[in-house]
């Protein structure tokens, strides 16, 4: 008897609260763009905040119901670019946007320049400048604890074994993670192709300089009279103690470091943080090397 | 004697006894010396000399550079030989003037002792003498002493707090200033009595010192117009920090974020006020400290009397050597001091000591087991455990909520953490985030 109770009891309240719930459901209904969910799902959905928003639904409510432009997601590139006008019944609009990647500007290793002593304390670079004020010898360069590394959602950026990190120009979405991690300001955007840049961002005298670190800029002027000498003053000019790669026009070529004195100024081929690239993948031999030059 | 303290803090191992009955010793002049222009809190002082110029033992070679500085003197004759950037203690660069040392002259140099004119001692004069000299305070802070004895209009400071508290484990050359100098510290407390007139004078000492404490009475005895009281405090860490000193001596409160000012209080150290003594009776200014120089790694530890700007070195040198390879260094005391990667650094104004290890301390850190012994052992009543975490997570905002800018960084916290977890490290991090960022 009380098992039929029971039963019934409970058929009579499962019957009420669905009958509640579908009529909740009807009543109280939101309407969704759906299209929202369409692009969201063509979105590559890792969250890396690389287009200027938030999250990948962020951007996907954007798109489809504030009219963002469709190429934003730095991820994804073209092929998502191409899907989410499919989604919206766009077409394309412009060129295809060049590829960037991250170029961390330091070849200040371990081995060019050292910690003076050891260094015990938090591994993680923003902690070490500003619980201690932790160097390398240099004051602007790399610490090479990898908070960088940490930041990357792609596993793109790796420390060599000397403590520099170097980016896997293959991985690098350019999102962006890295560069706001870095509490140097060490990395920057550039396009894949660009091959010369001035890899320092000491503003010490050459003299110190020099003496801290074996790679860095001394500002001896060399590659700007090169530039100069090659009629293209405008490509590598000075700011303080560095010479500077000009970033508008990309003209820089990688022949004006060739007189440099430590090879600050160096292609990203020669750079230390491509040669750890290389060396750290030894296995796969010449395409790895390749890649990274598109 | 009243036995008074602040409410929490941390019992380490004193281990003083390996200097805390040697005598001050003068450490012989070295061949060169180099001195840092930044030796205090705040700006940098500007050079004022250059290279190739001579300069005479306490000659100005560095003005102060705004109100928050102080000028640095030449602590021996000599010829400047160059300006140099070299990492200061801590990783940052400044600007070192090193001087080539004049023996004979260095050693004739003498300061006539000169009578004050007590009468007409006024909070101007006292504040200009102190300012002259380039006194900072010497317990490790290194804040210019004129500016911390020029109240702000409308405030008034009523109690002289001597802080003779020396909590920090290992140091002793606080203890020996008071035992071997205690009639020039009374007769400095004197000069400022009369300048300020304060309500109270209360020198703070730590109990294991007993006898600098009686030293002192005996000479506050001689001083019958004085108001002043010699208190032992118990034997805890952090009793020599400023406002935990205020708490035990008067049993006021500081507020968060605020100065001693706030309650009327002003702080100095035994070997400050020393260091005044000397710029009132023989007009001289701050050239030379004392610290103490000992660790597990020294052969003979020994209180030393150096002037600034000394090369670490000599004074191991003069100490009798490394016993085996240093392991770690700081400068400093080991709760608070600041862990050197090598030993290319000076002497300068806030060096209470230099200790050597032969082992190194630096334990993993493990997870946080929530145990509190941190917020147990805060003198400033944080949340310790809860200010590291947010700063291990980024979220400065919430760090500032829980008061990360009110920590003193003793490290109290650190010491009692069964997790080892770097806990001051984090804690600064969040802070100093805060202050430069603006947040």
């Amino acid at each position: 008897m009380i098992i039929i109770q029971a039963i019934l009891l409970m058929g009579v309240l499962g019957v009420g609260f669905s009958v509640f719930l579908g009529f909740a459901n009807k009543r109280f209904h939101v309407e969704t763009n759906p299209k929202v969910d369409e692009v969201e799902e063509v979105l590559p959905a890792v969250n890396c905040g690389g287009c200027g928003y938030p999250s990948c639904a962020a951007y996907a409510e954007a798109v489809a119901e504030n009219g963002e432009d469709i190429d934003l997601c730095v991820v994804g590139g073209a092929e998502t670019t191409t899907m989410i006008a499919h989604v919206m019944g766009v077409e394309v609009a412009g060129e295809d946007k060049e590829k960037l990647v991250a170029v961390v500007f330091c070849q200040g290793d371990s081995e060019a320049a050292g910690f003076p002593g050891e260094y015990h304390g938090i591994l993680d670079c923003a902690a070490a400048v500003y619980s201690q004020d932790v160097a390398k010898r240099c004051k602007y360069g790399c610490l090479g604890l990898g908070s960088c590394v940490n930041a990357c959602p792609f596993d793109a950026i790796h420390l060599s074994e000397t403590g520099i990190p170097y980016v896997d120009a293959e991985k690098c979405t350019a999102c962006g993670k890295c560069v706001t991690a870095c509490p140097r300001d060490l990395i920057e955007l550039h396009p894949v192709t660009h091959e010369a840049f001035v890899y320092c961002k000491s503003q010490d005298p050459g003299a110190i300089a020099r003496k801290v670190c074996k790679k860095a800029c001394i500002a001896c002027k060399i590659c700007v009279k090169a530039a100069a000498a090659d009629d293209n003053p405008e490509a590598v000019t000075m700011n303080g103690n560095l010479a500077v790669v000009n970033t508008e026009n990309y003209t820089a070529k990688a022949e004006y470091g060739q007189k440099c004195p430590t090879d600050a100024y160096s292609s990203r081929k020669n750079s230390v943080n491509y040669e750890s690239f290389v060396k750290d993948k030894p296995k796969e031999k010449a395409p790895a090397g390749e890649s990274t030059k598109e | 004697m009243v036995k008074t303290s602040f409410p929490k803090g941390v019992h380490p191992p004193e281990e003083k006894d390996r200097t805390s009955n040697i005598p001050i010793t003068d450490l012989p002049l070295p061949e060169k010396i180099l001195i840092p222009l930044s030796q205090h809190l705040g700006k940098p002082a500007k050079a004022t000399k250059g290279r190739g110029d001579t300069v005479t033992v306490g000659e100005r070679i560095g003005e102060a550079d705004g109100f928050i500085s102080a000028h640095v003197h030449s602590p021996v004759s000599g010829k400047i030989k160059k300006l140099v950037q070299l990492p200061l203690p801590g990783g940052r660069m400044g600007e070192y003037m090193e001087i080539e040392v004049d023996k004979e002259a260095t050693e004739a140099f003498s300061f006539p002792e000169k009578e004050f004119d007590l009468e007409n001692a006024t909070q101007e004069t006292v504040a200009q003498a102190l300012k002259e000299a380039g006194i900072v305070g010497m317990g490790g802070a290194t804040f210019p002493a004129n500016v911390k004895f020029t109240p702000p209009k409308g405030k008034t400071l009523d109690s002289l707090i001597i802080n003779g508290a020396e909590c920090e484990p290992y140091l002793t050359c606080d203890h020996r200033m008071m035992l071997e100098h205690a009639a020039e510290i009374m007769a400095a407390i004197r000069i400022l009595h009369k300048a300020y007139a304060f309500e109270q004078i209360l020198v703070g000492i730590e109990e294991n010192k007993s006898d600098a404490a009686q030293a002192l009475k005996e000479e506050a005895d001689k001083y019958q117009d004085l108001p002043i009281q010699v208190i032992t405090t118990k034997v805890k860490y952090p009793q020599g920090a400023e406002k935990m000193l205020i708490q035990a001596l008067t049993g006021r409160i500081v507020p968060m974020g605020k100065l001693p000012l706030e309650v009327g209080a002003v702080v100095s150290n035994v070997q400050t006020v020393y260091a005044m003594y000397e710029a009132f009776y023989r007009e001289k200014p701050l050239i030379e400290r004392v610290l103490t120089v000992t660790g597990d790694g020294i052969a003979e530890p020994k209180n030393i009397r150096a002037p600034l700007g000394t090369p670490i070195a000599k004074l191991y040198e003069f100490c009798g050597g490394m016993k085996s390879e240093p392991r770690k260094m700081i400068a400093g005391g080991p709760m608070m001091g600041i862990a050197l990667p090598t030993i290319d650094y000076s002497v300068m104004k806030g060096s209470s000591g230099y200790l050597l290890f032969d082992r190194p301390s630096v334990p993993e850190e493990g997870p946080c087991i929530m145990c509190g012994r941190c917020v147990q052992a805060c003198p400033m009543n944080l949340v310790p455990l809860r200010i590291a975490a947010l700063a291990k997570a980024e979220q400065y905002a919430d760090a500032k909520e829980y008061d990360a800018t009110s920590c003193v960084e003793c490290g109290a916290c650190a010491y009692g953490c069964p997790a080892k977890i770097r806990l001051v490290a984090w804690i600064r991090y969040a802070k100093n985030f805060i202050n430069i960022r603006g947040l």
